[in-house]
């Protein structure tokens, strides 16, 4: 009889099973990420920029093309990849203020077509933090920091992230500093509320010295300050958002310049913190292969909601798409995300 | 000998049956998805010995039970899971307090020691025999008779056969 209550009992849970398949992206990328950690081995900086932008194109720019590479047999795999930029709010010297992360970016990485997607994830978007309920997407660093972000990440979209790059306010500032600024288009005017030009037409913080910086509309070269003064403005995080993809672009062109990049290397490990999950030497070169011209934004379908954003029942395709390398054909049916 | 088993293949076959083993024995679906993916990578890493063995998925089974008696000792589990509260306290406990008046036996399985909740699910959910149920647990056969028996008894003790039996 005992026997009798245990098989039902059993049974009345087997409704709580979770599905098989929702576990197996996680099992893979597991395995990978053990793998990889094993016979990783450090070597500085120039990874660090790779991860970082994860799309610099040119790293070995003397190498004969594709056939070649193809013949190679342990040729770096051709399945996308996805890597995790975040910009934390962290100010030079404040020690003890909690860091968000103000900027999520997921790139997706397809060496088919040697295109980048830059999805901003926003800030305000709502997502379940394992262990910490229902939270805003920049707080997930807040509480767990890039770990936990990329955690949230995966549970919004399906999709095991290979490796990543936190940065903050000044890391950022060191790195443009070292491209030797960055050519900008403004698309619409921006007026500073952080730097001022005094009547000898002097830069500076001090609010009320002089006039307030202004970008006009139109393409020029920023330098880095003016980069990330820009930035920081945007009367929208959505605009703040649009721009950040706009400066990855601009700095995957530039860093597409070999000169350029031998630049940059010796700073960027000092202003990255980088997380290279399971990401390979391997896989990371097969990143290199990339057009710098096609880098693509792409915004993330949200809905307002209770505190913050939702995800909107479209982004499930968009979901899917990456999932299943379709990301042209989603955009071309959903032109308005573009950007 | 045919082709060895490829580990997709295992995972194919038999990944639900291991994630419905595994809530039946830590009684929470989070801590058995947890549990699951952690032997499962483990298993990954290591299949060429697993698919050697004579049942991969005995193999597996044991290994995934190993881990779960282990959840005590601060074992590796209890690194890798990312969890707020612990892992003990995170589904078995909270689950049945919702469910104590309706389950009497889920709250008193949650209450056993491990391994004998362990030789309960085995023998009356996947319907192992003894035999096997000993080579999953890695003990002897005796040994797993009298786990069960001594499982049994404390279930007959506290779990009111007439509740349960008109909850649902």
């Amino acid at each position: 009889m005992m026997d009798e209550l245990l098989r039902a009992a059993f049974d009345r849970h087997e409704e709580f099973v979770p599905v098989a398949a929702d576990l197996r992206p996680a099992i893979a990328a597991g395995a990978r990420r053990r793998r990889a950690r094993r016979r990783w081995a450090w070597s500085g900086g120039a990874l660090l920029m790779l991860a970082l932008l994860a799309v610099v194109p040119q790293v070995l720019p003397l190498r004969p093309p594709a056939i070649a590479q193809l013949s190679l047999g342990d040729a770096p795999p051709a399945h996308p990849m996805q890597f995790l930029l975040l910009g934390t709010d962290r100010k030079p010297g404040a020690v003890a203020e909690p860091v968000r992360a103000d900027a999520i970016v997921l790139l997706h990485v397809d060496p088919a077509t040697r295109t980048v997607y830059q999805i901003s994830i926003p800030g305000d978007l709502l997502l379940d933090l394992p262990g910490f309920g229902t939270q805003k997407a920049s707080a997930a660093f807040l509480f767990g920091g890039y770990s936990l972000t990329a955690q949230a990440v995966t549970g919004l979209t399906g999709i095991p992230i290979d490796g990543g790059a936190v940065v903050d306010f000044e890391g950022m500032q060191t790195i443009t500093k070292a491209a030797g600024g960055v050519e900008l288009c403004v698309d619409e005017r921006a007026v500073s509320t952080h730097v001022f030009l005094d009547s000898e037409g002097r830069v500076t913080h001090d609010v009320g010295a002089g006039h307030p910086v202004v970008y006009e509309v139109g393409c020029r070269h920023f330098a880095a300050w003016e980069a990330l003064d820009y930035l920081r403005l945007g009367g929208t995080s959505e605009a703040r958002d649009r721009h950040l993809r706009q400066y990855l672009a601009a700095m995957v062109r530039q860093l597409s310049d070999p000169v350029q990049l031998s630049r940059m290397i010796p700073v960027a490990s000092g202003a990255v913190d980088l997380h290279l999950g399971d990401a390979s030497l391997a896989t990371l070169a097969s990143a290199a292969h990339l057009d710098p011209a096609r880098v693509l934004g792409v915004r993330l379908p949200t809905r307002p909601g209770d505190g913050g954003l939702l995800p909107a029942p479209g982004g499930d395709g968009l979901y899917t798409a990456l999932r299943t390398t379709t990301v042209p054909a989603w955009l071309a049916a959903h032109p308005e995300q573009v950007g | 000998m045919g082709e060895p088993l490829t580990f997709e293949d295992f995972v194919e076959a038999r990944l639900q049956a291991l994630l419905r083993y595994a809530v039946m024995l830590t009684g929470d679906p989070h801590t058995a998805q947890d549990l699951v993916q952690e032997t499962m990578i483990r298993a990954q890493l290591k299949w060429r010995r697993v698919a050697a063995a004579g049942v991969p998925e005995h193999y597996v089974k044991r290994m995934l039970t190993n881990a779960y008696i282990d959840l005590n000792r601060g074992s590796w589990l209890r690194r890798v899971v990312l969890r707020a509260e612990p892992v003990e306290r995170a589904g078995v406990e909270d689950h049945a307090q919702q469910s104590a008046d309706r389950d009497q036996m889920w709250h008193w399985l949650g209450r056993l020691p491990r391994r004998q909740r362990a030789a309960l699910v085995l023998r009356y959910y996947e319907g192992l025999s003894d035999i096997e149920i000993a080579e999953v647990l890695g003990c002897a056969v005796g040994t797993v008779r009298s786990s069960i028996s001594r499982a049994l008894v404390t279930l007959r003790v506290h779990v009111t056969p007439a509740f349960e039996g008109g909850t649902r």
